[in-house]
């Protein structure tokens, strides 16, 4: 008899939410007289996770009636009104010294509840049965939890706790003191060993509780106020946690569940566990196993310093490999959001048992059956590890899309660190969108937004409302992500983001992206002037990296980018190392300053330029350019015997890459349409010819566009 | 003539079963590095509770495999870039043979024993599964039970929801 409630405890205290399952092999267990291996639930509640949730097994008779003795008390106690309320001040001061036990059983306890009992979040779902959970779903039928403490008629030896919610009376727990008593010293002595530390005795003490599901943890919770000095007054027959207590209890555990959560993790949970779970009892020494083995508990579950360790290192290593995984090296996203999560969120964690845990397809019962061991935390802990690891190669698209699929994914997908690289491409963007990710991107590094759009023109607006309506509409957005994520921001990226995103989107970057290092800005309306870039070179003093062009050469006239601006970066930016430009305002005037004061510039771009002649090119080049690797004339005429004075001066060149077209050419309309096409043509030609040079040649690349001319039906041959 | 010894350790997994590692594989046991030497002047097995013998069975494997091949240095900045399409054919199919169930073992044990190559690789595979898949796709896909409520779902889609109306 003793035996089989022995076996019920356990049971119950390996996993307290499995009830069905637990009842159902329960019932074999004791029909065949064999014992009940505790270890096996959670691969048979996961299996059961996914079945028809609604299916419920009734209550069982057997325990009910293996406990009656104790229902009678409890029963009885019930109507012990004024003993209640005793009890109940009487738990009240209990509850300071255990804080964290109470809000880490209810934490647990929710950590065990599958996701079909019930979406809310239940305060302190101290039960032992599916069917009282049903009942709380609706929060008035919420019902007083009581808590049971009777003592067995002559020895006084046996403790009874029962969490017995009204209506579900087949449970209870059968705690003897005695050995809880010396296991939980032991317990104390080996904790306090390894910590090294005895003024966290306490909290290491109840931190060793916290693995288990609420039954146990009440009851040591009991014991260990005994222990403690404090009279538990045996007449006080039950306690009473009334709702508004049960509250109290879960707005304390925020507080305390940070420093108990390190306490668990940090010390080896999984041999506390194993004392707790399976070392509480001597009677129970004896269990199944899956081979139908009969295997000594023992030799099973080792305490991990006698067996399994041989050397210091090596028991620590161990250690670390069973419980403390991944911290050192894993994201450090459990760290703080674990908890959050946990306490937000608790019923998704069973339900992720789908994801890492999914084995009710694989035939991996052994595994299965280990992952029991651990306690539900650790594989939540690795589950989030793994997931967040994951979710690191997801471009930002999916990201958000993932946080749709449930809460903690939805939790886990919007770290922080999982959003250091935001891209955000082709896409229509609301202001509200940018607001709302800004939230989660406070560690952000590279922001990338390319080809956004706006809503769509309405029918009654008029393409100039429209256009002014939806000017800049994006800039509080972007001024709040770059706010949030001052400090980490390293590259900036704006490409073609026209009328949605100004030149002030630049200026907001000077304004609060400090150490900004790579800044681009594509766009073919509104180039910034000589003043946003002042702002840029005064505010982000570590550019390393500067692109300012556009892309349609129509635009590329009269633009505000100017010498000026050459001059502000010439005196700003000289630790440059990338720079494109762009525009047909800039010249030789500009080029020279910038060729004198960035000396470590690595690569030029000149977008859309005017030509590029060899007069140009000397006075650049006795001035500076002399570590230049790269060159880009990007529709941008360049003179042959520049390129060639280029070439002499720089010594590092390894590219120079020019492409050409006949509409790209002499954009300023100085020549006539005649002499347009033959100067083109020569250029293309004496590049080309340059291209055959041995030396220069190896390191030109050349692509002209076709010219040819309608009237003289003449092919130029030019390719 | 002479067989060349190889340094061996002992590995023991959950089932009992105990491996003789190669050396040269063992180094990249990240999480094992520091006790080699310990490792392999003892003779007992070190046991590693949370590790089953198929999962590292698989996990010599695809050491062996990649054991000429140093993987390219992981450059936080690009990994984004990096992404899913490095998979190669053979780590795709190796993974993924034995199902997902074997393969989220792989990564708890690869993120056990510190094994960044691997870890990254079987990462990527299952960041490929969700890629581009719509919420009610990968929660099929995972067995994942979708416990928003409605009010949070509704919630959870207007803070997603890129274009106002």
């Amino acid at each position: 008899m003793i035996d089989k409630e022995y076996m019920e405890s356990d049971s119950l205290s390996t996993n307290n939410m499995s009830h069905r399952t637990d009842d159902r092999s329960l019932m074999a267990s004791s029909s065949e007289n064999s014992i009940l291996d505790p270890r096996i639930i959670p691969n048979s509640r996961m299996e059961n996770n996914f079945e028809d949730k609604n299916e419920q097994e009734p209550p069982q008779n057997k325990k009910a009636q293996n406990n009656s003795q104790a229902l009678e008390q409890s029963h009885s106690a019930e109507n012990k009104f004024e003993k209640n309320r005793k009890q109940r001040d009487l738990f009240e001061e209990l509850k300071q010294e255990s804080l964290n036990e109470s809000s880490l059983s209810s934490t647990s306890n929710d950590m065990y509840s599958s996701p079909a009992e019930g979406g809310d979040h239940l305060p302190f779902n101290c039960k032992s049965d599916n069917k009282p959970l049903k009942k709380y779903d609706s929060p008035a039928s919420i019902s007083p939890v009581t808590f049971e403490k009777s003592h067995s008629n002559d020895s006084g030896k046996n403790i009874y706790v029962t969490s017995n919610d009204i209506g579900s009376k087949n449970d209870l727990i059968n705690l003897s003191p005695d050995e809880p008593h010396s296991n939980s010293d032991d317990l104390i002595c080996g904790m306090k060993k390894e910590s090294g530390q005895s003024d966290n005795l306490l909290l290491e003490t109840q931190a060793a509780t916290i693995v288990n599901p609420v039954h146990n943890t009440v009851g040591n919770f009991l014991h260990d106020s005994e222990n403690q000095g404090r009279e538990l007054n045996n007449t006080v027959e039950s306690l009473t946690l009334s709702p508004q207590i049960l509250e109290d209890f879960e707005n304390l555990e925020s507080h305390t569940e940070e420093e108990v959560d390190s306490v668990i993790y940090d010390k080896s949970t999984d041999s506390v566990c194993s004392n707790k779970i399976f070392g509480r009892n001597e009677s129970l020494t004896v269990f199944s196993d899956t081979d139908g083995d009969a295997v000594n508990e023992e030799e099973v579950l080792p305490p991990n310093e006698e067996v399994m360790m041989v050397g210091d290192r090596r028991k620590s290593l161990s250690r670390q490999l069973s419980v403390d995984v991944g911290r050192a090296t894993g994201p450090n996203i459990l760290e703080q959001p674990e908890t959050e999560v946990e306490d937000e969120y608790p019923q998704s964690v069973s339900s992720m048992d789908g994801f890492t845990l999914s084995r009710s397809s694989s035939q991996d019962s052994v595994l299965s059956e280990r992952l029991s061991q651990y306690s539900q935390r650790e594989i939540t802990r690795k589950r989030r590890h793994a997931l967040c690891r994951i979710f690191s190669f997801l471009d930002t698209t999916s990201l958000i899309q993932v946080a749709l699929v449930c809460r903690e994914w939805k939790k886990i997908s919007r770290h922080p660190s999982l959003w250091k690289h935001v891209y955000l491409k082709n896409q229509k963007c609301s202001l509200e969108f940018l607001l709302n990710i800004s939230k989660w991107c406070t560690s952000m590094e590279t922001l990338h937004l390319e080809g956004l759009k706006t809503r769509e023109k309405k029918e009654f607006e008029t393409e100039e409302d429209y256009n002014k309506r939806t000017r800049a509409v994006l800039e509080p957005g972007l001024e709040k992500l770059l706010q949030v994520s001052e400090s980490t921001l390293k590259t900036a990226t704006i490409i073609h983001c026209e009328n949605i995103i100004t030149d002030k989107g630049l200026w907001l970057v000077s304004c609060y992206s400090r150490v900004v290092r790579k800044v681009t800005y594509i766009c073919n309306t509104d180039l910034p002037g000589a003043d946003v870039i002042w702002a840029l070179g005064a505010g982000c003093r570590d550019i390393s990296y500067l692109n300012i062009t556009l892309t349609d050469p129509s635009a590329a006239v009269g633009v505000k980018f100017n010498n000026k601006c050459l001059q502000v970066i010439s005196q700003f930016c000289q630790d440059l190392q990338t720079l494109c430009i762009c525009g047909t305002e800039i010249d030789m005037n500009g080029l020279v300053l910038i060729a004198k004061s960035c000396q470590r510039l690595s690569k030029l771009e000149i977008h859309y330029g005017i030509t590029v002649t060899e007069d140009t090119m000397v006075a650049v080049c006795r001035l500076g350019l002399h570590n230049l690797q790269q060159i880009y004339f990007n529709f941008t005429p360049v003179e042959a015997k520049a390129i060639l004075q280029l070439y002499k001066s720089s010594k590092h060149l390894q590219k120079i890459h020019i492409s050409l077209d006949i509409s790209c050419f002499d954009l300023k309309g100085e020549y006539k349409e005649e002499d347009k096409m033959k100067k083109y043509a020569d250029m293309v030609k004496n590049l080309k010819e340059l291209q055959k040079k041995p030396g220069v040649g190896n390191i030109l690349k050349l692509s002209c566009g076709e010219v040819f001319i309608n009237t003289e039906k003449k092919f130029f041959g030019l390719f | 003539m002479y067989k060349k010894i190889v340094p061996q350790i002992k590995l023991e997994t959950y089932e009992k079963e105990v491996f003789e590692i190669d050396l040269d594989i063992a180094k990249k046991f990240g999480k094992l590095v520091p006790v080699l030497q310990e490792l392999l002047n003892d003779d007992k097995p070190l046991t590693i509770k949370t590790i089953n013998s198929g999962t590292l069975k698989k996990i010599i494997t695809w050491c062996t495999y990649h054991k000429g091949r140093s993987p390219p240095p992981e450059d936080d900045d690009n990994r984004m870039k990096h992404s899913t399409e490095e998979v190669s054919s053979w780590d795709d199919k190796f993974l993924q043979e034995d199902g997902q169930a074997a393969l989220f073992d792989l990564i708890s044990a690869a993120h056990t024993l510190d094994i960044d190559g691997l870890l990254d690789v079987a990462c990527k595979v299952v960041a490929t599964m969700i890629k581009g898949k719509a919420p009610e796709e990968i929660r099929k896909v995972f067995n994942i039970k979708n416990d928003f409520t409605q009010q949070e779902e509704d919630q959870v889609r207007k803070e997603n929801d890129w274009c106002e109306d």
